[in-house]
């Protein structure tokens, strides 16, 4: 069955089965990966494989199935169980389909699949093998390997509701990415890694130049120290900046808001960062990686400045958040449940890493994570980092097992400095390099 | 379910076509090949709004065949268990083997040495639905109850099973069927301006009554208090101090800074800051670390690894000293070492990997309270969160959820959420009092590697730890 057929079938058994309204989401994907360590494949694996999910509503009483079994006898019994469970929740008036005009009815080609003929197999183990043995080559010290990887996956999807909404597009995505590990003067071990990521293999970057910048990385990490405890200016590199991204979106989602999980939940319309700060999200990127012509609700994208000169101008809704907070549709909805952002980033502004770092005298760059410590409803932040000690507006040497911490209000509203290095292939969250006036550097 | 045909018929398959697939899956060549098989079913109540908002039914699947051939390994999956299906994904599991096909082993009659480490007494799936309903209405009341503060309280039981049949060319079939539960009570409060949350669950490879009599109650006051007490939290210290971690939780400790790096994929691969190392002094004398599979009923109990191997209590660090690392079929194949049954997947979809089940501390001999006692200016860790580490380097975190300053011996003031950063080698090195209290952690633990999730548990007695990073904002 083409998963048109497959929505159709199970939306129709729900209504039959009683129904009052239903939507139902169905993907199908082919993906490949490779990993090839020291010169061999290491594994290969391959697989099609398609996903369901089925929201029914019956009096206002919501249930979710999801399966991966598609027997077509199974799918009118999913169909009917799903029903039944909708019976043992309590109606909620939230818990409805989109009003019909909400939904979009054109939508722009966003170039989201690959229209050439992907790369052979051959092809892909090649450059997933070129990618770690660049980065084996750059230095004597690199002298072992997580490997070097290359994935791929090309997929269709389709969103069908019983009220009027069909849509669907094709996609694709690929990555390549290497992991090299190299011996330090006293014999330990520092292992980095980089990747790229794209909808079309052409926008790749050069495995070449995947597997130098790994190794750069991992060699800058040699020698690591403990850093010096006290409070500093800290630089985010953009790769590590767009954590901050990330964990601000854990805040301004709808979701977290009404369930009173944010901070940030009363301070609509308010100060939140230092005024260079100002954020959009804009799902309608031609090849963005997070680009979406309509949301997973059938609401039509359209980009958004949640953040503007520092300011909170937006909360990002999905249909339940937007009408329990009784605010317009943003168009953010995800069908693992809750709110998504699409392409959400901090827009560019002046200036190189480099600038920030000489404008600092003793202070940390960080260019890694470990661990995840942000608390989204008090905002206190307290994180493991890797970076470059700075002294004299120069990288002075790397240093390992610190921590930053500090009240995300505070560091967002410290930031003085933003850099023009915004990066797409980055991620879907994703920020310049940052600079903010102190934090508290915990370490020897 | 206890028997092969029963789990077999579930699949609609059999052991000839299983044959077939796994000759087909050696077509090229290869050392080894199998067939992961398995069909799941969870089931999930959200309660939210002091109302039972959601409910949502999860059923999984599909096979996943693979081939070995020295170190590569070539892997396909399918969500149709039909001949047909099997045969694509034998084919493209084939793609990395050459050298000529060999033939399958006819299946040997007995069954692997599985063991019997869940035994639920009430299955989750005969329990009436108004009785778990009325477990996440209990549990919001009694967090309610606890303070005019709590303003959202969240409540949530999953539960589900997963039949699996492991088929491999050495002519080995076993199954399992593995049960799970899940309560989770999730607390938000306010006063003045200021807002917290805390949350924490039970559960593991056991039925209803593991929510018996006033469990569900008692974890909701135990989350609701804690979301209260947080709104008075101090700022946490910065620095390198004395820190003593609580028992139960406090393993998290032994999974991020020891567990992970004796993982032999790493270490096979030299990747590990523990490679080499068997017989060497890792830790201080006073650890001794086990991975053990067969705690009853624990969530990361397994009575067969996903490659068919028996599984056990495999001592990792003896006194300090390295043991052995935790194997697949793989790593134990090239190192040269029997299988410890720590091959394990996220589902039909993923390969195995060394994996940990239940990772513990064996008790030591000093009291909890003259540990404490021991420290006159440091941290009490009494609850920790998730964590990770870096292989190579050894280095690792994690989350503190409940910690507190020790001033002159005695604990003082709740402090803020803070993260703790060492390296695995040197904190254990600096391990100088174990306590005799081991617990294991109920938590709902869930270990992520490579892309894969799987259900872990962990344990720890209290341990006084020299000195470690914490990171606070009070210097």
């Amino acid at each position: 069955m083409s998963i048109r057929e497959i929505a159709e079938k199970t939306l129709n058994a729900a209504m039959a089965a009683g129904a009052d309204e239903a939507e139902i989401f169905v993907r199908e994907h082919r993906e490949f990966q490779t990993t090839v360590r020291m010169g061999e494949i290491e594994t290969l694996k391959e697989a099609e494989s398609k996903s369901l999910a089925l929201r029914v509503y019956k009096n206002r009483c919501k249930a979710v199935v999801d399966s991966s079994d598609f027997r077509p006898e199974k799918l009118e019994k999913l169909a009917g169980e799903a029903v039944g469970l909708a019976g043992v929740t309590a109606p909620d008036d939230f818990h409805r389909l989109p009003e019909p005009e909400l939904y979009a009815d054109t939508w722009p080609d966003l170039d989201l699949l690959d229209p050439q003929e992907a790369p052979s197999t051959e092809k892909r183990i090649a450059m997933a093998h070129r990618a770690e043995s660049a980065a084996m080559e750059v230095d004597d010290r690199i002298d072992n390997s997580m490997g070097g990887n290359f994935a791929q996956s090309h997929g269709d999807m389709l969103i069908m509701t019983s009220n009027g909404f069909t849509g669907g597009y094709p996609f694709s995505v690929y990555s390549l990415s290497a992991v090299p590990v190299a011996k330090d003067s006293k014999g330990d071990r520092s292992r980095d890694f980089w990747f790229t990521r794209a909808l079309h293999a052409e926008d790749l970057m050069d495995a070449d130049e995947v597997g130098h910048r790994a190794a750069e990385r991992a060699l800058r990490m040699c020698d690591a120290r403990r850093a010096a405890t006290g409070e500093v200016p800290v630089i985010f590199e953009a790769n590590a900046a767009s954590r901050l991204v990330a964990m601000l979106f854990g805040c301004i989602s709808g979701s977290a808001v009404w369930r009173k999980q944010s901070y940030l939940g009363d301070r609509l319309g308010e100060q939140i960062a230092s005024e260079k700060i100002s954020i959009v999200d804009d799902p309608l990127r031609p090849r963005g990686l997070g680009s979406q012509p309509f949301d997973s609700e059938g609401i039509l994208a359209k980009a958004l400045r949640v953040v503007d000169g520092g300011k909170l101008a937006h909360f990002m809704h999905d249909l339940e958040s937007s009408r329990r907070l009784n605010q317009p549709v943003t168009g953010h909805g995800s069908w693992g449940g809750g709110v998504a952002a699409s392409n959400l980033y901090v827009e560019n502004g002046e200036g190189t890493l480099a600038d920030l770092i000489a404008g600092v005298d003793r202070g940390l760059l960080v260019t890694g994570y470990m661990g995840s410590g942000f608390n989204t409803v008090s905002g206190n932040w307290s994180q493991g980092v890797e970076g470059l000690w700075i002294e004299g507006g120069k990288v002075a040497y790397p240093v390992k097992g610190a921590t930053i911490a500090g009240h995300f209000d505070a560091v967002l509203k410290g930031i003085d400095a933003v850099a023009g290095d915004l990066d797409f292939s980055l991620g879907t969250k994703i920020a310049p390099s940052l600079r903010v006036i102190s934090m508290t550097v915990s370490g020897e | 379910m206890n028997s092969l045909s029963e789990h077999l018929s579930v699949l609609e398959l059999d052991e000839t076509v299983l044959r077939r697939v796994l000759a087909r899956a050696l077509g090229r060549g290869g050392d080894y090949a199998d067939i992961f098989a398995e069909s799941g079913e969870g089931r999930s109540l959200r309660w939210e709004e002091s109302c039972v908002k959601n409910a949502a039914l999860i059923l999984t699947r599909g096979a996943g065949i693979r081939v070995l051939q020295g170190e590569k390994t070539g892997f396909a999956y399918a969500d149709e268990l039909t001949e047909e299906a099997l045969m694509r994904a034998a084919d493209t599991a084939a793609h990395i083997a050459s050298g000529g096909g060999v033939d399958p082993a006819e299946f040997a009659k007995a069954v692997n040495g599985r063991g019997d480490y869940y035994q639920p007494v009430r299955p989750m799936e005969g329990v009436e639905l108004a009785d778990k309903i009325a477990l996440l209405e209990r549990a919001d009341a009694a967090a309610r109850a606890v303070d005019p503060a709590v303003e959202k309280v969240n409540a949530s039981l999953y539960h589900e099973y997963r039949n699996i049949i492991i088929a491999g060319s050495d002519g080995l079939i076993t199954f399992d069927t593995q049960p799970m539960v899940r309560f989770n009570v999730g607390v938000v409060t306010g006063k003045d301006g200021k807002r917290e949350m805390a949350g924490e669950g039970l559960g593991g490879r056991r039925g209803m009554e593991t929510l018996e009599g006033d469990r569900p109650e008692a974890l909701a006051r135990k989350v609701a208090d804690m979301a209260v007490r947080k709104l008075d939290a101090e700022d946490a210290p910065a620095g390198a101090m004395p820190v003593v971690l609580g028992a139960g939780t406090s393993g998290v400790l032994l999974h991020e800074a020891v567990g992970h790096g004796l993982e032999a994929d790493f270490n096979r691969k030299k990747t590990s800051t523990f490679s080499g190392r068997v017989g060497e002094q890792v830790a201080s004398p006073l650890c001794s670390i086990v991975d053990d599979a067969t705690i009853p009923g624990d969530r990361g109990a397994i009575n067969v690894d996903d490659e068919g191997s028996s599984t056990g209590r495999n001592v990792l660090v003896e006194n300090g000293v390295l043991r052995g690392y935790m194997h697949d079929r793989l790593s134990a194949r090239i190192m040269g070492v029997e299988r410890t049954g720590n091959g394990r997947r996220e589902s039909y979809r993923s390969p195995p990997l060394p994996r940990m089940t239940v990772t513990y501390m064996m008790p030591g001999k000093s009291e909890p309270g003259e540990i404490i006692e021991s420290v006159k200016d440091g941290f009490y860790a009494k609850s920790l969160g998730g964590g990770q580490v870096d292989i190579a380097r050894g280095d690792f975190v994690f989350a503190v959820t409940e910690g507190y300053r020790i001033r002159d011996g005695k604990i003082a003031e709740l402090v803020k959420g803070a993260t703790l950063i060492g390296n695995g080698p040197e904190i254990m090195g600096k391990v100088e009092m174990v306590g005799n209290n081991l617990e294991l952690s109920e938590g709902m633990w869930t270990c992520g590697k490579g892309g894969q999730s799987v259900p872990v548990g962990q344990g720890m007695p209290s341990v006084k730890v020299g000195e470690i990073t914490v990171g606070g904002t009070k210097t």
